[in-house]
């Protein structure tokens, strides 16, 4: 088992370390890094002497060890639209993130494999129908489309709900909802095939032999095992979920590190975008480590390896 | 049970070789799927002859006929889907602005299929170093947001039509790495390459007679599926203002230039997000339909119509 | 097909099985797996299903234990009775109240027969709390004594074990724990040896003998290898494409065959003093395109015309119930009176 950790733990590294050096050198790609910081107009000298305070007349290797050495030490730059360092925008922006995805992925789990055990349970019957309606409609609805939609119908002709904000239990409502669409639909088809997998196995075949009632049969023997494959598409699911949250934030308002980036980007903020963008991708790391520990806990036979 | 097995190994061999019917009448069976596929051909009528022949009504302004709201055809055919703040038709809009958006589509899955298969084959097929260095870089690609990554790379590199479809491109080309490796790797322990190689084949003559065929129908069946995610994510990019750029116009870029009038004129924001919508369910009903017609087994239940159960006696 | 008089017809069967058809419609093919199977099982003796893979034995149990997901399987039979009850009538979850009560089935491979994510005294506790006879702890308990009985070592520290943790044969012995825990009138061996080394086939075959002693219990055994009709069973039930072909008492039909197919297989056992082999000539039938008539006629060096058109009854071929459904085995007992059986 502990061989099996380290060498996943080791590979994620791997790739994080890969996108800051990825960052790193794509902002020097361009030729002059002074276009991402200063606006269009600026003159030469005031490009010359960010340049020289920022130290980009360096030689690059220079560069990068100064790079390198202030992200470790916490300083990813200072966002100078906002007069604060880019790090802080970043960590006052995150718990709002965090918390809708939270909630949402929650809720989306939940939800998908209720709809895909019964599915299993009952090919062709209603909820396998709704299962595979709305996995077809959330791998077609564009996300936003639906959010404005969704608005449009309910908060400005129907009044329900708030149009966006964050709040109370009302200005969740539509959010979650929108941004649960997409990990629902895929976690439902996940869920059922691996249902249907272990419905149609050996062990299944003894449980039955063994007197169990089929109830049981399905939401104990089979769902535990289905459960194995929800955790592997975990992390595919919550990077799509950062994909939506953007999108969300955005058009309801919330002030997280999605809307957060993609104000930065309109407003040519670069350290903040940067800062995001490191942030995230160490966030993802944790979160792979976590779902690694997660699925060594549920699957006894990679335990014993 | 074995014999069970073997019977029903014999059918799909047999299926494929007699060749029941057409694709025609296999798309037929699949009403979805063939309603998707009239779709995809009338936007394509759109992409290839649309502007040329809506252009003008398109920019026409009309200040006269502004913000009309859709389905009255009192003022002409072309204001039947509503018009625009300035009394542009909405009709003429959707039409032109479809070029760019399933174009830009298309090539971003032309081009991650190209490259992603030809690297794939190449990570699968030469040696161990090169192969790993491959995929622990499309692992680092494909372990983050999709849309944060086109984010940054856009920042950096400014959003010009090119640089949207190779950004989009990188994307999605992990996926077709993955496959074609796959299946690289599999098709190399088979005898027949092991044939070619003692007859002299070269590495590459060996690469693309005998695997690229194999390859390419898979390669070819995610395309299906990806041109839509890549269409949903050109189409929130440039509803976030970092994709297409006025004055290019998309159906995304359209979707956000309305929504600051969606307690006047909802339909502004709502079309275009409804034709990205019809295009996207189009593809993905079409390329179940491809999928289910790939894999013999599930052919079959298209092919015949459903049967009586009971036991024969004879 | 008219099932064969029984000169037991007095006592009644633990299990009696009449004109058992199970078809399975796959894609495009009609797979005729059990075509007319009759056989009865008596209290506390061992019958032998024996077989190739394809011969249908292991379907006709698995219709018999109501295992089989029905589409694609259509089961029909005359009756089939467990302990004078009918079986396939019954409400399901009736049914499944008394699978593991009344019988016990134990699979062929115990790696994938038994659920990976729970622990071996888990699923043996499980056993007792599902039919209602012991829970919590004192279910537990049970389970660990039970293990030992099958012959477990360490059986307190083994029950928190998973499956992958046991050796195949102690795997195979948590199976026939699970399958005789409640005492079962009938246990249901399909190949329970086949993935097994031969030293612990012997072990697990012992384990078998000993319990049926102790608990008086019946055993089907399906099984392919004539070495283990030979050891363990009393009588045996020869299948071949979907139905019995002979059947009697072990030794009757392993010295006296009396039919083209025992006797092909009993000859094509290799001989260490004949220097060449005698396999039976021809192939296995195809189960989705039998022939017409007897399906063994292709392969048969007694067949007619008659075999063609004419699909052989089951008859009485000798003594204690000794069946064969062949128009011609006269001919084998001729060969047999000559010296040549």
């Amino acid at each position: 088992m502990l061989s099996y950790l380290s060498r996943r733990i080791a590979l994620s590294a791997v790739a994080l370390i890969g996108l800051v050096v990825a960052v790193f050198f794509l902002a020097r790609l361009t030729g002059d890094p002074t276009n991402l910081f200063l606006p269009i107009d600026a003159s030469l000298e005031t490009r010359k002497e960010f340049a020289q305070k920022h130290g980009f007349d360096r030689p690059v290797s220079e560069q990068f060890s100064r790079f390198v050495q202030q992200v470790a030490t916490g300083d990813l730059g200072y966002s100078m639209r906002k007069q604060r360092p880019a790090l802080e925008l970043v960590r006052d922006a995150y718990p709002t993130t965090l918390k809708l995805a939270g909630v949402t992925l929650t809720l989306a789990i939940v939800l998908a494999v209720i709809v895909g055990a019964v599915a299993a349970y009952r090919p062709g019957g209603l909820f396998d129908r709704i299962g595979s309606v709305s996995s077809l409609a959330a791998a077609s609805a564009p996300d936003f489309w639906v959010a404005i939609s969704a608005i449009l119908l309910f908060s400005v002709t129907l009044g329900w709900f708030p149009t966006s904000g964050l709040g109370d239990f009302p200005y969740w409502v539509m959010p979650v909802i929108v941004l649960m669409l997409r990990p629902f639909g895929l976690l439902v088809q996940v869920v059922r095939a691996s249902m249907l997998d272990a419905l149609a196995s050996a062990y299944v075949k003894t449980a039955r032999a063994k007197g169990v009632r089929e109830r049981r049969v399905v939401f104990v023997h089979a769902l535990r095992n289905a459960c194995l494959s929800v955790v592997t598409v975990a992390g595919d699911l919550a990077v799509g979920l950062i994909n939506g949250a953007v999108i969300v934030e955005t058009v309801f308002g919330w002030p997280g590190i999605g809307k957060l980036m993609i104000d930065a980007v309109i407003q040519r903020d670069f350290p903040t975008v940067q800062a995001a963008v490191l942030v995230t991708a160490t966030a993802i790391f944790i979160l792979n480590i976590v779902i690694d520990l997660l699925y060594v806990t549920l699957d006894p036979r990679v335990r014993h390896q | 049970m074995s014999a069970a097995n073997a019977s029903s190994s014999v059918s799909a061999e047999s299926v494929n070789i007699r060749r029941g019917l057409s694709w025609w009448q296999l798309l037929w069976r699949d009403k979805f799927a063939f309603v998707g596929a009239m779709w995809l051909v009338c936007l394509a009528a759109c992409v290839i002859v649309g502007p040329e022949l809506l252009g003008k009504e398109a920019g026409a302004i009309n200040l006269r006929a502004r913000n009309l709201a859709p389905g009255s055809l009192e003022q002409g055919w072309l204001m039947a889907l509503g018009s625009d703040a300035l009394g542009r038709s909405m009709l003429a809009r959707l039409i032109v602005a479809s070029r760019n958006t399933l174009l830009i589509a298309l090539s971003s899955v032309l081009v991650a299929m190209l490259v992603g298969g030809a690297l794939g084959l190449v990570a699968g097929y030469v040696g161990r170093n090169v192969g790993n260095v491959i995929m622990r870089l499309s692992d680092i690609v494909q372990s983050f947001p999709s849309l944060l990554l086109a984010v940054i790379v856009l920042y950096v590199l400014e959003p010009a039509v090119e640089n949207l479809i190779i950004v989009l491109a990188i994307t999605r080309i992990p996926s077709y790495l993955r496959v074609a490796r796959a299946e690289v790797l599999e098709i190399r322990e088979r005898v027949f390459v092991d044939a070619a190689r003692a007859l002299g084949g070269s590495r590459f003559h060996i690469l693309w007679r005998h695997i690229t065929p194999v390859v390419l129908p898979t390669l070819l069946t995610i395309m299906t599926v990806d041109f839509a995610i890549v269409m949903l994510a050109e189409s929130g990019l440039s509803f976030l203002g970092i994709g297409i750029q006025p004055p290019e116009i998309t159906w995304g870029l359209m979707v956000a230039q309305g929504r600051n009038y969606l307690s006047q004129a909802w339909w502004l924001a709502f079309l275009p997000g409804l034709a990205i919508m019809l295009a996207t369910l189009a593809a993905n009903l079409l390329s179940s339909w491809i999928r289910i017609v790939m894999d013999p087994v599930q052919r079959w239940r298209l092919e015949v119509g459903s049967h009586s159960g009971g036991i024969q006696r004879d | 097909m008219t099932s064969a008089t029984d000169s037991r017809a007095d006592t009644a069967a633990l299990l009696d099985i009449n004109d058992l058809h199970v078809q399975f419609r796959t894609g495009r093919e009609l797979v005729k797996a059990v075509n007319g199977v009759s056989f009865r099982v008596f209290a506390g003796e061992t019958m032998a299903i024996l077989g190739e893979s394809g011969s249908g034995k292991s379907v006709t149990m698995a219709a018999v234990m109501r295992l089989l997901a029905s589409p694609p399987a259509y089961i029909e039979a005359t009756h089939v009775q467990l302990n004078g009850e009918d079986v396939l009538g019954l409400p399901l979850a009736d049914w499944r109240a008394r699978c593991g009560r009344d019988v016990g089935m134990v699979f062929q491979d115990a790696l994938a027969a038994l659920n990976p994510v729970f622990s071996v005294g888990w699923q043996l506790a499980e056993t007792f709390a599902v039919h209602g006879i012991a829970h919590g702890r004192d279910a537990q308990e049970r389970a660990v004594e039970l293990l030992s009985i099958v012959g477990i070592p360490d059986a307190q520290q083994r029950a928190g074990d998973y499956p992958h943790q046991f050796s195949g044969g102690m795997r195979q012995r948590v199976m026939i724990a699970m399958a005789v825990a409640l005492d079962p009138m009938l246990l249901i061996a399909d190949e329970p040896t086949t993935a097994l080394d031969v030293t612990v086939q012997a072990q697990i075959m012992e384990l078998l003998d000993r319990l049926q002693a102790e608990r008086n219990m019946a055993i089907v055994l399906i099984t392919h290898d004539l070495g283990v009709v030979a050891e363990a069973a009393d009588r045996v039930a020869v299948m071949y494409a979907g139905r019995v072909v002979e059947s009697g008492t072990v030794k009757d039909v392993l010295t006296h065959p009396r039919h083209p197919y025992t006797r092909a297989l009993l000859n094509s056992i290799p001989d260490p003093n004949e220097s060449s082999l005698s396999p039976i000539i021809g192939s296995p039938p195809d189960m989705a395109n039998l022939p017409s008539g007897c399906p063994f006629r292709p392969r048969c060096s007694f067949a007619t015309d008659q075999c063609a058109n004419e699909e052989p009854a089951i008859r009485d071929a000798g003594v204690n119930d000794h069946h064969s459904a062949c128009h011609h085995f006269e001919q084998l007992i001729a060969l047999e009176v000559n010296g040549n059986g």
